[in-house]
């Protein structure tokens, strides 16, 4: 929660920072752990929001002014109540989705071959390179994440490919040394790099008035009467979280700018926005879990983590480890009905002092923390020149306006497009009608056509409009997606 | 420029393809991503003419200089001094880099020393 409150420090990061102590944990317990981080870091992010008018994540970016204006006109207590338990509904009605969506994908998943993996990834790798603005510069860094996932063995035949020669290329890079390398070094780099800057910002004084009644009360009472908005938006936002490469970001920008087109009021955008937003985070779970592709960035690390601990997403995981995934589930609904309202209820007492934290300190920690965890990986020093490079990579693109993100999912999604293309070829001796030949596989072909089409179509419809395009928000200090 | 040299990369360096041409070995899906890399960064190149310039150039060198000189120290400094004081050394650089003042770079390093200590190297046994 404190990582996605501060404005500059991000979901990704804390997630970055924890997968190192994570890969000496209990599967059991590791799951619920990053399920609690998840949640508890995107609904932290509307923090920000409320406090400083910083955004903490791009979703949350959807829909700052209404929330700022909110806790400025009525309360700060008030208004983390419009963030926190349309949020809480949000991933109640996603956890509703996930526990009989992922069941029901995942026998269907089994029927599954190489070819119809191979059109999901490529959905997968269209939507995601679309979902991200601005589009060239989305495809560079998706496609530096493909190519960085091609270092190492090549999954079909086995040969070893851009290693020089160098033992510790042979596997691939490590995945958790990259993730550490290019949103924590890469985001403490950046920060040397621009300076701090966060020490003019104005914070509140602290909660007025009646906290509880402003927080609970009055919060309910809106969401009682913008009902319908509410289950909307948190079908909405299932409906884009279930999308592979479609984030909770697209969720919150797609809800809010709906209801800004409506004419709605700030409170109807700002409910539209967060309920999406949380909603969209257990739809992302589904494919992810049942198979084993990711629907953003963090569903692409926590992937990326259970590879490295050996563990398979996909119909598999739900024969084999089915105690995992109840306590997933578990985690899910302890987050949206505790976590979230409870933690925002503690916010809104210590918001003065979450904002406070000075920056320059807590990204030094970052900077030592990142080293040993890098070391933690493997107990290998030589991780750490990769973590450097990983770091510059990072930096670099940062400083050059790119979606860090979108890295992480080619690095994720580029060995899974490659293996079932190349899979698939071989089967069929290079015959690329092979791919039209199951029926499933023509669904999911035609599936690809009217989404990219779709969401292409969307994005061109609000980049021709006068107003704010989805993609097109304002700068998240530190965003890494 | 970067997607320049690795679109090039990917076509020079040699890539083992077990007897077979490239566009059927282990080189095809590499070489395809650099093109469209290559594509990419074009299209980047000919948007950023009309747009201001980016922000390189413009931030503090020196410091991410020093960082980036500590990170790729770390590794010797593991072997030689442990990996509880690499890590407080490179907190304390940091901090100093990041403007944090010298109060708030020890407490910063005093903070990860006693994470390091206490998490990683005595309850998880990283490093021993």
């Amino acid at each position: 929660m404190l990582f996605g409150a501060i404005p500059g420090l991000t979901v990704t990061l804390a997630l970055a920072l924890f997968i190192p102590v994570g890969l000496f944990m209990e599967p059991g317990l590791l799951l619920p752990a990053l399920v609690g981080i998840t949640a508890m870091g995107i609904f932290a992010s509307d923090i920000g929001n409320v406090l400083v008018k910083v955004p903490g994540t791009p979703a949350s970016a959807a829909y700052t002014e209404e929330l700022y204006e909110i806790s400025r006109e009525r309360s700060v207590a008030y208004a983390l109540g419009v963030a926190s338990l349309p949020s809480a509904v949000g991933s109640l009605i996603g956890v509703g989705f996930l526990v009989g969506g992922t069941v029901l994908l995942a026998r269907l998943a089994k029927q599954f071959s190489s070819f119809e993996v191979f059109w999901l990834v490529l959905l997968g790798v269209s939507t995601g390179v679309l979902g991200a603005s601005p589009f060239w510069k989305s495809v560079l860094a998706f496609g530096v994440g493909m190519l960085l996932g091609t270092v190492g063995y090549d999954p079909a035949l086995g040969m070893p490919r851009f290693t020089f020669g160098r033992e510790l290329l042979l596997g691939g890079f490590d995945f958790i040394v990259a993730l550490v390398g290019l949103f924590g070094v890469g985001e403490v780099l950046s920060t040397v790099w621009k300076g701090t800057g966060w020490r003019d910002v104005s914070v509140p004084a602290g909660p007025r008035g009646n906290v509880a009644r402003e927080y609970f009360v009055e919060t309910w009472r809106l969401m009682f009467e913008k009902r319908r908005l509410v289950l909307r938006s948190a079908l909405l936002g299932l409906f884009v979280g279930f999308l592979p490469g479609a984030g909770s970001d697209f969720a919150a920008w797609v809800c809010s700018n709906i209801e800004r087109v409506r004419g709605g009021k700030k409170e109807e955008v700002a409910l539209a926005g967060t309920t999406a937003n949380n909603a969209s985070i257990a739809g992302d779970w589904v494919p992810a879990l049942s198979l084993g592709i990711p629907g953003d960035t963090l569903t692409a690390i926590i992937l990326g983590m259970f590879i490295s601990l050996g563990i398979t997403p996909g119909p598999m995981l739900f024969e084999r480890h089915w105690d995992w995934v109840v306590n997933l589930y578990g985690a899910f609904l302890v987050a949206s009905v505790v976590l979230m309202p409870l933690g925002g209820y503690v916010a809104a007492y210590a918001v003065s002092w979450i904002a406070r934290v000075p920056r320059p300190v807590l990204m030094s920690a970052v900077l030592g923390v990142c080293v040993v965890g890098v070391y933690a990986v493997n107990n290998n020093p030589e991780d750490l020149y990769v973590a450097a490079g990983f770091g510059a990579l990072g930096w670099l693109l940062r400083a050059g306006g790119f979606p860090v993100g979108q890295v992480v999912l080619g690095l994720v999604l580029g060995p899974l497009l490659e293996r079932s293309f190349l899979v698939s070829m071989i089967k069929t001796r290079w015959d690329l009608l092979s791919f039209f030949h199951r029926p499933l596989a023509v669904g999911l072909a035609v599936a690809n056509v009217i989404v990219v089409g779709t969401v292409a179509w969307y994005r061109w419809q609000r980049e021709k409009g006068n107003g704010k395009r989805w993609g097109e928000r304002e700068a998240v200090p530190g965003e890494s997606g | 420029m970067l997607a320049g040299v690795l679109g090039i990369l990917v076509w020079v360096v040699p890539v083992e393809g077990g007897g077979q041409p490239w566009y059927l070995g282990p080189a095809l899906f590499p070489r395809l991503v650099g093109l469209v890399i290559l594509a990419a960064g074009v299209a980047c190149w000919v948007g950023g003419r009309r747009e201001e310039s980016g922000e390189v150039g413009k931030g503090r060198w020196t410091g991410v200089g020093l960082v980036m000189g500590a990170l790729l120290a770390a590794p010797a400094l593991v072997e030689r001094v442990g990996l509880t004081a690499t890590a407080v050394l490179l907190t304390g650089l940091g901090a100093w880099s990041l403007g944090a003042g010298v109060r708030g770079g020890l407490v910063a390093a005093m903070v990860v020393g006693l994470l390091v200590r206490l998490v990683f190297v005595g309850l998880l046994g990283v490093g021993r």
